[in-house]
C-alpha cells in the first residue's frame, strides 16, 4: 500500500486491491482444501455430462429390453440394467439433466421472487414490511420438502409444477436475505442525501442495494441448489414428480427400492449421483463463503 | 424369631403363588406332550405376514379387500360352502345348513340348519332367525353389501321354525349356491348385529373355527381358537395376522421364521426366488385373476375393429410374463377369451380368436386404418407396481412397434380406482377379471348392460345371449351360452388378454392348512379347525 496523495486514485487502487483479492484468495483456498478442487471437477463433470447427455450416454435412456431387464454391469452396460431392461448409466446421465435443470431453475425462481420480495417489503417498510415478514414467518415454519408436497399434489405432477413448487418453498429464505442489506443500505446516511438530490428509487437499489445483496446470494444461491435437488429426488421418489418414462434421480431411486434384495445396484447408483451432486456442492458453497465472507465484512488482505 | 417367621411367610406365600401357577401349566404340559407325541410343534401359534397396511371393514357384508375375506372366513360360516382348496361348483357342500332342497317350481329352497352350532363368546345358538336377518341385511341397501346385485333376485326369507329357513325367488335362480358359498354369503347373528350396529366390524361375533380377539390397526389382527366349533376344536390356539406392508421387511421376517407364511405384493418373481432358496414352499392359489386391456368399442379410433386387433397384435406379453412370473407357464398362461381362467366352468379356447404378437400386422392395421404414424392417447396410473409396471412396459412397446403414443399421468392408488371404475381411462382400460366358479359372473360385469363395468367396453351384442344364461339351471346349456359368447368377443377384439396370474403365497412346510390350497376366493390361505403347525 502506499501512500497515494490523490484519493480517487487510491480508491480505485483499492477497489482493484479488492477484486485481487478475491481471486488470491480463492486459489490459496484451492491450495490450501484439495477437497474443493475435487468437489469443484466432479461438479464440472456432472454439469458437463447434463448438458451433453445425448452425447455422452451410451444408450438411449428409454429403450427397453426386457430379456435383459435386472443384470448387475456387463455386457456393454457399465452400470447394468434395470427393472425394464433399460441401460442404467444413460437413465443416471440424462436423469442428471432433470435434477440439475430442477435445482437450478427452481432456486432461480426462489431466488428472483424473493429478492425482489425481500428489496421492495425493506424499502417501503411500515405495515407492509411487518405483513410481509409474518407471511414468511409463517412460511418457514413449515419443513420445506412437506410444502413441496403440497403444493405439487395440488398443482398435480409435472416437470413445470415440481420447479414451481419448489421455488415457492424455497423463495421466504431469500426474502428474509435480501431484506438485512436493503434495511441496513436504508438507515445508512448517504442515502438521505442521495434521495435529496432527487436519486430515483430504482437508481438507488440497483446501484445500492443490489450489490450489497449479491454477495450472501451467491453463497446461499448455491447451496441451495442442493436442497433443491434434494428436494427434486424427495418428490420423485415418492411418485409425485415427473411421470414415467422420464429419468430422475428421484425415479431411478424408488424404482430401485422395489427390487433392493436382487438388484440392489439402481438404488445405490442413483443414490450415488445424488450424494456426489449434493455433496460438491456444498463444498464448492462453503468455500465460496470462506472467499465472500472476509470482503463482506470489509477487511483487506 | 420374629425374622424367622417373616422369613416362612414369604416361602409360604411363594410355594402357593408357584403352585397356582403350576396349575395350569398341567394343562398346558398335557397338550404339549400330546402334540409332541404326534409330530406337532409345541407352540400352536400361527403368525402370518401380510403385505397390506390395514384391514378395510371386517364386517362380512362390507368387506372389500384381501385381509378382509380372509379373516370373515375363518370367524363365520355360510349356509353352504366349497370344500377347502377347491372351487369347484358341483361340489358344493353344507355348512351351517345340514341339507337343502329346492322346490319343484324351482323359485324356492329349504334349508335345514345345523342343530347346536354355537355363537362365540356365549351368545346362544345359530338359529333360523339369524339366518333370515343375515340375507335381509345383505339386501338392505343401508348395508351398501358391494354384491347385493347377485342376490337382488330373492323375494323373502322365512323362518318357519328354529332350524328351517326357505328362502324364495322372483326368477328362477341357477347362481344362488354359487353365490351363497362366496365372498359374502356369511351369516351373522342377529343379537350382536344389533348391538354393536356399525361397530360390529371391530367386534365380530362368528360361528367359525377361530373368533376375533384384538385388533390393533395398521399392525396386527389376533384370532383365537373357538373350542365349541362344530367341526371340532381347532388344533392351532392362536393366529396373528401381522401387516407388513414393505415388501423387504415382510420377505425378511419371513425367512428368519418371525412369520410362517407370507405373499409377494409387487415381485413375485424375485420374492419366490427368495424364499425358496430357504426351502419354502410355494402355494399358486387360483382360480386366480387376469389383466386385460378393455377398449371402448364406440370411442374414436377404436370404433374402428383394426385400430382394436392392431393394439392386440402390438404388445409382447408372453415375453413380459416370462420375465415377471414366478413361474411361467406353472400357473401363468397367457389368457385367451374373456374368461379368464383355464379353471372356470365354461372357459373354453376353441373357436376363440387369438392375436399373437406381430409387430407388422399391427403396423399394417393400423396404417389401412387411417393411422400410420399411430395416435396419443392418455391413461391415469396408479403408482402402485402392480400397475405402473405393466404400463411402463406397454407404453413403450406401443411406440416402439406403432406410434402410438400413451401419456401417463401418476395418480394415487385410491383415485387411479375411483377414476377407473368412472370410465376415465378409456378408450383403453388395463384392469382385471376375477377367476370365478361359474363363468358367468367373469362376463356379465363386462357385457351385459348396465352393468358398471360395461362402460369400459360398450358392447351390448352378446347381452342378450348372457340373459339366457341367467336361468339356465343346466350346467351344459350355459356353457354352451358361455362358449358362443368368447368366441363372438373374441372375434370384436373387445378386450385384449394381457397375462393371467394366480395369489402366489409362501410358507414355511412346518406349516399344515389341513387341505391342499389349490383354489379358493380369498386370494391368500383359509384358515379352519385342521390348521396345525408341525414339528420344526
Amino acid at each position: 500500500m502506499s501512500d497515494i496523495q490523490n484519493p480517487v486514485l487510491a480508491e480505485v487502487l483499492h477497489k482493484e486491491e479488492i477484486k485481487e483479492g478475491y481471486f488470491k484468495l480463492a486459489l490459496s483456498n484451492l491450495r490450501k482444501y484439495p477437497l474443493v478442487g475435487i468437489s469443484l471437477l466432479v461438479l464440472f463433470s456432472l454439469v458437463f455430462m447434463a448438458v451433453f447427455a445425448p452425447w455422452v450416454a451410451p444408450f438411449d435412456p428409454y429403450q427397453q429390453d426386457f430379456v435383459k431387464r435386472l443384470q448387475p454391469s456387463g455386457g456393454g452396460h457399465l452400470l447394468g440394467t434395470d427393472a425394464f431392461g433399460r441401460d442404467l448409466l444413460s437413465r443416471i446421465i440424462y436423469g442428471a439433466r432433470i435434477s440439475l435443470a430442477v435445482g437450478l431453475m427452481a432456486t432461480g425462481l426462489a431466488a428472483l421472487i424473493g429478492t425482489v420480495l425481500g428489496i421492495i417489503s425493506a424499502y417501503v417498510g411500515g405495515r407492509f414490511d411487518g405483513i410481509m415478514m409474518g407471511i414468511v414467518d409463517i412460511l418457514m415454519a413449515f419443513p420445506m420438502l412437506l410444502f413441496c408436497l403440497l403444493l405439487v399434489a395440488t398443482l398435480g405432477s409435472s416437470l413445470q409444477n415440481v420447479v414451481l413448487a419448489i421455488g415457492i418453498a424455497m423463495a421466504p429464505r431469500f426474502v428474509r436475505l435480501a431484506r438485512a442489506p436493503t434495511l441496513s443500505i436504508k438507515e445508512m446516511e448517504y442515502m438521505e442525501a442521495a434521495r435529496a438530490l432527487g436519486l430515483p428509487h430504482y437508481r438507488i437499489v440497483f446501484f445500492h442495494v443490489l450489490p450489497n445483496v449479491i454477495g450472501s446470494l451467491i453463497v446461499v444461491i448455491t447451496l441451495q441448489v442442493a436442497a433443491a435437488i434434494i428436494a427434486e429426488a424427495s418428490i420423485s421418489f415418492l411418485g409425485l414428480g415427473v411421470a414415467p418414462p422420464v429419468a430422475t434421480w428421484g425415479n431411478i431411486l424408488q424404482e430401485g427400492v422395489g427390487q433392493l434384495r436382487n438388484a440392489p445396484w439402481i438404488s445405490i447408483y442413483a443414490g450415488t449421483a445424488i450424494v456426489l451432486a449434493v455433496l460438491s456442492i456444498n463444498i464448492v458453497g462453503d468455500a465460496l463463503r470462506d472467499i465472500m465472507d472476509p470482503k463482506l465484512k470489509g477487511e483487506k488482505r | 424369631m420374629g425374622k424367622g417367621k417373616y422369613l416362612l411367610g414369604m416361602v409360604l406365600v411363594l410355594a402357593v403363588l408357584l403352585i397356582g401357577c403350576g396349575g395350569n401349566k398341567g394343562a398346558e404340559q398335557k397338550d404339549n406332550k400330546d402334540n409332541a407325541q404326534t409330530g406337532l410343534a409345541a407352540e400352536q401359534v400361527v403368525k402370518i405376514g401380510m403385505g397390506f397396511q390395514d384391514t378395510t371393514s371386517m364386517d362380512p357384508h362390507k368387506a372389500t379387500t384381501t385381509p378382509d375375506f380372509m379373516i370373515d372366513k375363518a370367524v363365520f360360516n355360510g349356509l353352504v360352502r366349497y370344500q377347502p382348496g377347491n372351487v369347484d361348483i358341483q361340489k358344493i357342500e353344507g355348512d351351517l345348513a345340514e341339507s337343502w332342497k329346492l322346490s319343484d317350481d324351482k323359485l324356492s329352497y329349504t334349508f335345514s340348519l345345523r342343530k347346536g352350532v354355537k355363537w362365540h363368546k356365549g351368545l346362544g345358538e345359530v338359529t333360523a332367525e339369524d339366518v333370515k336377518f343375515s340375507l335381509e341385511r345383505i339386501l338392505d341397501p343401508k348395508t351398501a353389501c358391494p354384491d347385493r346385485a347377485v342376490f337382488a333376485n330373492i323375494s323373502k326369507v322365512d323362518a318357519t321354525d328354529k332350524n328351517t329357513v326357505v328362502v324364495t325367488f322372483k326368477k328362477p335362480d341357477p347362481f344362488f349356491l354359487i353365490n351363497l358359498s362366496g365372498r359374502y354369503g356369511f351369516i351373522v347373528p342377529k343379537a350382536a348385529v344389533e348391538k354393536y350396529g356399525n361397530d360390529f366390524r371391530n367386534n365380530l361375533v362368528g360361528s367359525g373355527p377361530f373368533q376375533l380377539e384384538s385388533y390393533l390397526p395398521k399392525e396386527k389382527i389376533v384370532l383365537a381358537a373357538n373350542d365349541d366349533y362344530f367341526r371340532g376344536k381347532p388344533i392351532v390356539r392362536k393366529i396373528e395376522l401381522i401387516f407388513i406392508p414393505d415388501e423387504n421387511a415382510r420377505i425378511s421376517a419371513f425367512l428368519s421364521g418371525k412369520v410362517d407364511a407370507a405373499d409377494p405384493r409387487g415381485n413375485a418373481k424375485e420374492f419366490v426366488k427368495s424364499v425358496k432358496e430357504k426351502g419354502a414352499r410355494i402355494d399358486y392359489i387360483g382360480p386366480g385373476v387376469a389383466f386385460y386391456l378393455f377398449l371402448d368399442t364406440t370411442m374414436k379410433p377404436f370404433d374402428d375393429v383394426r385400430v382394436r386387433k392392431a393394439l392386440a397384435h402390438a404388445v409382447d406379453f408372453a415375453t413380459y410374463v416370462k420375465q415377471v412370473e414366478p413361474e411361467p407357464g406353472k400357473n401363468t398362461v397367457p389368457s385367451v377369451g374373456m374368461i379368464p381362467a383355464s379353471g372356470t366352468f365354461g372357459f373354453t379356447s376353441e373357436g376363440v380368436e387369438k392375436f399373437d404378437y406381430n409387430p407388422q400386422k399391427a403396423k399394417q392395421l393400423l396404417t389401412e386404418a387411417g393411422y400410420p404414424n399411430g395416435f396419443k392417447i392418455t391413461q391415469q396410473v396408479s403408482s402402485v407396481g402392480q400397475w405402473m409396471n405393466p404400463w411402463v412396459y406397454i407404453q413403450d412397446q406401443l411406440k416402439k412397434n406403432t406410434g402410438i403414443e400413451v401419456e401417463i399421468k401418476t395418480v394415487d392408488n385410491p383415485t387411479f380406482t375411483q377414476k377407473t371404475y368412472a370410465g376415465e381411462n378409456r378408450p383403453v382400460t388395463l384392469h382385471v377379471i376375477f377367476g370365478t366358479p361359474d363363468g358367468f359372473q367373469a362376463l356379465s360385469p363386462f357385457l351385459m348392460k348396465g352393468q358398471a363395468r360395461n362402460k369400459w367396453v360398450n358392447y351390448d351384442k352378446v347381452d342378450a345371449l348372457l340373459k339366457q344364461a341367467e336361468n339356465e339351471f343346466d350346467a351344459q346349456k350355459r356353457k354352451k351360452i358361455y362358449e358362443e359368447a368368447q368366441r363372438t368377443v373374441s372375434k370384436d377384439c373387445v378386450a385384449i388378454p394381457a397375462w393371467f396370474g394366480e395369489a402366489t403365497l409362501a410358507r414355511h412346510p412346518y406349516l399344515d392348512l389341513g387341505h391342499e390350497p389349490r383354489a379358493n376366493f380369498l386370494n391368500y390361505y383359509e384358515l379352519n379347525e385342521k390348521l396345525r403347525v408341525l414339528k420344526h
